[in-house]
């Protein structure tokens, strides 16, 4: 899939927008399908991956947020951007997911943490010592995001991870303009105050 | 204080590129005077780029297999719905199939009826061809009147209870003949 993929966009030397592909996967053109699986597949899984926590479900509502594409891709509108359209429907698909787990955890006598063990990003640069150091720098910094309250994690995950503009934030999240900043401003200052020490090393 | 929550906005407007030139100036001046809020800049800076850095987190190998057997189910699902859309919707044949027994039930508890229209029928059917024997009769007499013989008693009942063929160019017509049995003829 990946392979035609590529090989058409080498053809093509000028690359289409998303609004373009989606128009074209409307039209019935599957290729243009698979060229939005490739652009938004790894940047969906990060921003749903900041959510749940888990790789696994991670990457299950990614896979559903793509199948919600390719079965509603008539209801999508050239009056939204396409990048936020989609956003929306991973946001909330991972919301729906937050829910459930609540309603297990909820349901389940102990609470067991549930560890994502093969997460695990190489990187060259970093001598061993270091690299222990960036996982566990990075891991406080995961698990301090997910205890903010949701409606602060929304907005410093699509912000501060995805860089969205507030007007995309608002659009996704579809609360006010305001709201989103007095927000931001909350959710900072809360996780400012959680990684206190890390920020002062 | 109160003074410096409003510059404490600035600073994350500041941070996400959203300030204005004045609001920009405005926060340099105030924060040359104060502390904290220079420190609160520093760490809001520190953070932003923290979050920013953190590595970002892939598909795993497998995922365009998956996703693409999943897609294929979807849209094996989807010209299967094109396809019912063809065929007659439940409702209608289950009434059809109502009707039908309906009807069957009507014919099986209303037979004295029908019977009775049968016996009619056959009745007038029998005497059509009561008719076309007779006719065919006198037309093998007619044509052969030596090589027909009737018993004694037949001819004295006026009925022919046999009728003996004895040429043999007739036996073709036998069984016409035949079927006349106990039927009054006239010669």
């Amino acid at each position: 899939m990946l392979d035609n993929m590529n090989k058409k966009s080498k053809e093509n030397n000028s690359t289409p927008s998303d609004e373009e592909l989606i128009k074209r996967f409307q039209d019935g053109d599957i290729y243009a399908f698979e060229q939005l699986v490739y652009r938004y597949k790894d940047r969906l899984m990060n921003f749903v991956y900041n959510f749940l926590k888990n790789r696994v479900e991670a990457e299950d509502v990614v896979q559903e947020t793509f199948l919600r594409l390719y079965r509603n891709r008539h209801s999508y509108k050239k009056i939204a951007k396409f990048s936020t359209w989609f956003y929306t429907i991973a946001a909330n698909l991972a919301k729906t997911e937050l829910r459930k787990r609540k309603r297990k955890s909820l349901l389940s006598l102990s609470k067991m943490g549930v560890e994502d063990k093969d997460y695990d990003i190489p990187d060259v640069t970093l001598s061993p010592e270091k690299k222990v150091n960036s996982n566990i720098r990075e891991k406080i910094i995961r698990d301090k995001i997910e205890e903010l309250p949701l409606k602060f994690r929304e907005v410093i995950v699509l912000r501060d991870i995805e860089q969205c503009s507030y007007e995309e934030i608002c659009e996704i999240l579809n609360i006010p303009i305001g709201t989103v900043k007095s927000r931001i401003n909350r959710g900072r200052q809360k996780l400012q105050k959680e990684l206190k020490h890390l920020i002062e090393e | 204080m109160p003074d410096c929550y409003e510059f404490r906005k600035l600073i994350n407007k500041l941070i996400d590129n959203e300030i204005s030139f004045s609001e920009k100036k405005k926060l340099r001046e105030h924060i040359d005077e104060c502390v904290d809020c220079k420190k609160c800049l520093e760490k809001s800076i520190k953070m932003k780029r923290m979050l920013a850095q953190l590595p970002k987190v892939k598909t795993s190998e497998d995922f365009n297999i998956l996703l693409r057997a999943r897609i294929r189910r979807e849209a094996h699902r989807e010209r299967n719905k094109l396809f019912a859309s063809f065929t007659l919707p439940k409702r209608t044949v289950k009434f059809a199939f109502g009707i039908i027994v309906i009807m069957l039930f009507i014919l099986i508890i209303n037979p004295v009826h029908l019977i009775r229209n049968d016996s009619e029928k056959q009745m007038s059917v029998s005497e059509n061809n009561n008719d076309q024997f007779n006719g065919r009769i006198q037309y093998v007499i007619d044509k052969y009147p030596h090589s027909i013989s009737l018993s004694r008693e037949d001819s004295r009942e006026n009925t022919i209870d046999s009728l003996i063929i004895k040429n043999d160019s007739l036996n073709n017509r036998r069984s016409n003949i035949v079927r006349t049995h106990a039927t009054p003829v006239n010669f």
